[in-house]
């Protein structure tokens, strides 16, 4: 017990439950998705069995990982005796009932050998360890890879196992091995890595994710937009430009470019999914497609809506667009800088600053989904359709209806948004999760209780326009009543 | 006479913690006022009310002749802050930043702004990110005054300075003092820099203040007496109720007194003994002021 006790307490968090039972949760859908018969075509190229086998055990593998990748770098954990070896036991013992309780559950509905799925559940466990390398980008990037093309050939994958149980199972150990060597070498211990672990910024990540941000900045060159402006006076709208120069001013000209490099997960995910279904397209049509599917048409999310009609997964993305704008990074003064403005002042920057994260959700749902859908549309010959718009303009009104809820929380959660540690990112986890639904509600109602668009549409304005009034109302309540440091 | 701030029956509790007890206090202009007191002792608390950041529970405090928490942008704009913890906008150059920050003030001085970045060595196109601890303090000090403010409030402004910087800064702030006849407050635990340039002391201790003296008047109130005695030995303890502090050994002794003139007539008849006086300084006073052992 007393090997194992450094690891369990290490874990024992509710970061890590909640970030874990979310993650299994998912996982379950979308095996359980990929299971049933009408699944999308692509279900011919995977093999759900091969998924949860391999699946549920990466997914422990990075959590346990993460939360040991957080603290073996820190500045005391070195020093700490026989640390490595008392981790590396908890880490293995976790894995091994992981892995046998996964094989528990995968049994009877893969057929092959129960030593073999215990060999290739261990694999998947200890290389998961690392896959989020905070000390090399390269491991990171080709874990990833292998992990999606895992998935998407997993009926290949399973195939080559099952003809060749002993290599696949030395592959498999082979892998487990280097990744659990990886995770425990002494020289992982004592390097300092480039960039904060994930997925857990928790306790022991904020000493290291604050020296990060430190060393990044002073490993690049100012790259913000200058300021160009005159005295700004005491009216407010030049204030709130100084808003939007103090929280997008730091991405420079190159922030776009920068955001799109950062999202290039997904962009790979779009490629592979063209290069699984091309269907009678070409590549650069099957790209188009599957961009027109994400966003228009995707049958990924047929359980939360129908084939054809309003999907969930754009309420989902909508609403959670339109939070993370109002929560997380939202137009407003930076605490950094003393402003000299009046506590009104303040209040009247933060409320106009809030109209203007609106306008941008407005024209980034625009842009994405009806610029960029209709564009990848028209690339493939597809008709274009205008029968879905007042679900996106209803969802989006809503949205913007309720995103005062969002800077009402940013103003009272205040630093801790900022640091997004331990306990807050579960709050803003179940915040995420519970202004969705919230989103879903409302829209739903108001599609079951309003008939007519023109009474739709004066309805959803008077709702903004009191939610708005409600919003000023406690802003400058808030600012005449609290402490401001 | 006009107060840079005047503050009554100040208290702040932060749930069960009273951070502020009952502070009185008044501040004329212009004047260099040092702001001291431990760990804990309600300092940064007490500048935040001044600013209007923090709200009391009860009392009020008025800036600059106007309620701290309804200051408007046309006061604001005569004060400078430097707080106690520095964060600035880190992606900005030191050149950017102070450029964004001129555009508050209608008065900036940009001359003040070049001599001071010379004088405190700092290094204009520099990312704000990558600058140290005393950097940035710099930096933020630099923010703070070239807009020519009436009112100055230093938290801990010269803590991570070295010693020549901090020299100049203390120079320069006597010059604002000189050239714009402004009020500075400062709060700092570097003493011997705060007695090179306040006039006035005010101390803090658990929220309420012990001392507040014009340092002349601190200095007059406090010394150290170095006794012989011209026969035999000294009493193995004192007990006159002026004294503070003894260190007793033989013929000679040491004692940290609040005097008067008076008393030091009526020690030397009662004890025989010859007295050298020497004043004390605000590093050795401090334990005095915060009624602590100053042995």
């Amino acid at each position: 017990m007393t090997l194992l006790r450094p690891f369990f307490l290490l874990i024992a968090r509710a970061s890590v439950f909640w970030i874990g039972a979310l993650t299994l949760l998912w996982l379950s859908v979308v095996v359980v998705g990929l299971a049933q018969p009408e699944a999308r075509p692509v279900a011919a190229l995977l093999d759900p069995g091969l998924i949860a086998l391999v699946g549920y055990p990466a997914a422990a593998g990075w959590l346990f990982g993460g939360v040991i990748q957080e603290f073996q770098h820190t500045s005391f954990a070195y020093q700490l005796p026989r640390v490595r070896p008392r981790l590396a036991f908890g880490f293995v013992m976790a894995g091994l009932v992981v892995a046998a309780l996964t094989v528990g559950l995968v049994s009877s509905v893969s057929s092959l050998g129960l030593p073999l799925m215990f060999a290739l559940s261990c694999g998947a466990y200890c290389a998961a360890g690392v896959l989020l390398d905070p000390l090399s980008r390269w491991v990171t990037g080709l874990n990833a890879l292998v992990l999606l093309v895992l998935t998407a050939r997993s009926q290949d994958v399973a195939g080559f196992a099952g003809d060749h149980p002993w290599p696949a199972a030395l592959i498999s150990c082979g892998v487990g091995t280097w990744g659990l060597r990886r995770l425990f070498a002494r020289s992982t211990f004592r390097r300092k890595p480039g960039r904060p672990t994930k997925p857990l910024p928790g306790r022991f990540a904020l000493e290291r994710s604050q020296d990060y941000e430190r060393q990044k900045q002073a490993q690049r060159r100012a790259q913000g937009t200058a300021w160009r402006a005159g005295y700004l006076g005491p009216d407010s709208w030049p204030w709130v430009r100084a808003a939007i120069h103090e929280t997008y001013g730091g991405l420079g000209r190159m922030g776009l470019v920068k955001a799109i490099n950062g999202a290039w997960g997904l962009l790979l995910l779009v490629l592979l999914s063209a290069w699984i279904d091309k269907g009678e397209f070409n590549y650069v049509e099957a790209v188009g497609r599957s961009l027109y599917d994400a966003l228009f048409r995707s049958p990924h999310v047929a359980p939360f809506g129908q084939e054809g009609g309003p999907y969930g997964m754009v309420l989902i993305v909508i609403a959670a667009a339109g939070l993370a704008m109002a929560l997380l990074r939202p137009v407003a003064l930076s605490g950094a800088v003393f402003h000299p403005l009046s506590r009104l002042q303040r209040a009247r920057v933060d409320y106009r600053g809030g109209l203007v994260d609106a306008a941008i959700l407005t024209v980034g749902v625009g842009l994405t989904f009806f610029v960029i859908g209709h564009g990848v549309g028209w690339l493939i010959g597809f008709e274009p359709r205008f029968d879905f718009m007042p679900y996106y303009f209803r969802v989006l009104l809503v949205t913007l209806i309720l995103m005062p809820l969002g800077h009402w929380g940013r103003l009272h959660l205040g630093e801790a948004t900022r640091r997004r540690t331990g306990n807050t990112l579960v709050g803003l986890v179940f915040g995420f999760v519970g202004f969705v639904f919230i989103v879903a509600v409302c829209t739903s109602a108001v599609a079951a209780i309003i008939t007519s668009p023109l009474v739709e549409l004066i309805v959803l304005t008077m709702a903004w326009a009191a939610s708005q009034r409600l919003y000023w109302t406690g802003l400058t309540g808030y600012y005449q009543r609290a402490d401001l440091a | 006479m006009a107060y840079a701030f005047e503050i009554h029956g100040l208290t702040k509790r932060f749930d069960t913690v009273t951070a502020l007890d009952g502070i009185d206090l008044r501040v004329g202009r212009p004047s260099i006022v040092g702001l001291l007191g431990r760990n804990g002792s309600g300092k940064t608390t007490l500048i935040q009310h001044l600013m209007g950041l923090q709200l009391p529970n009860e009392g009020t405090v008025t800036t600059l002749a106007r309620p701290s928490h309804a200051l408007r942008h046309d006061e604001l704009i005569h004060i400078g802050y430097v707080p106690q913890e520095i964060r600035l906008l880190d992606w900005m150059t030191v050149e950017q930043h102070l450029r964004y920050v001129s555009c508050f003030y209608p008065a900036w001085d940009t001359g003040r702004e070049q001599k001071l970045l010379a004088a405190l060595e700092l290094d204009s196109t520099k990312t704000v990110g990558t600058l140290s601890a005393g950097n940035l303090q710099k930096l933020a000090v630099i923010l703070a005054v070239c807009h020519h403010p009436d009112l100055l409030v230093l938290d801990e402004p010269v803590s991570d300075f070295d010693p020549i910087v901090r020299g100049r800064l203390l120079e320069f702030l006597l010059e604002l003092v000189r050239e714009d006849e402004a009020t500075i407050l400062v709060s700092s635990h570097v003493l011997r820099d705060v007695e090179r340039i306040v006039d006035w002391v005010v101390c803090l201790d658990k929220g309420r203040v012990v001392t507040d003296a014009s340092l002349d008047e601190l200095k007059e109130r406090y010394s150290e007496w170095r006794i012989v005695s011209t026969d035999g030995a000294l009493p193995a303890r004192f007990s006159e109720p002026y004294v503070l502090a003894q260190e007793v050994s033989g013929r000679q002794a040491r004692l940290v007194v609040r005097q008067s003139a008076a008393d030091v007539a009526a020690f030397r008849a009662a004890h025989a003994a010859e007295i050298t006086v020497h004043p004390l300084n605000l590093e050795e006073m401090f334990p005095l002021l915060v009624r602590e052992d100053p042995s």
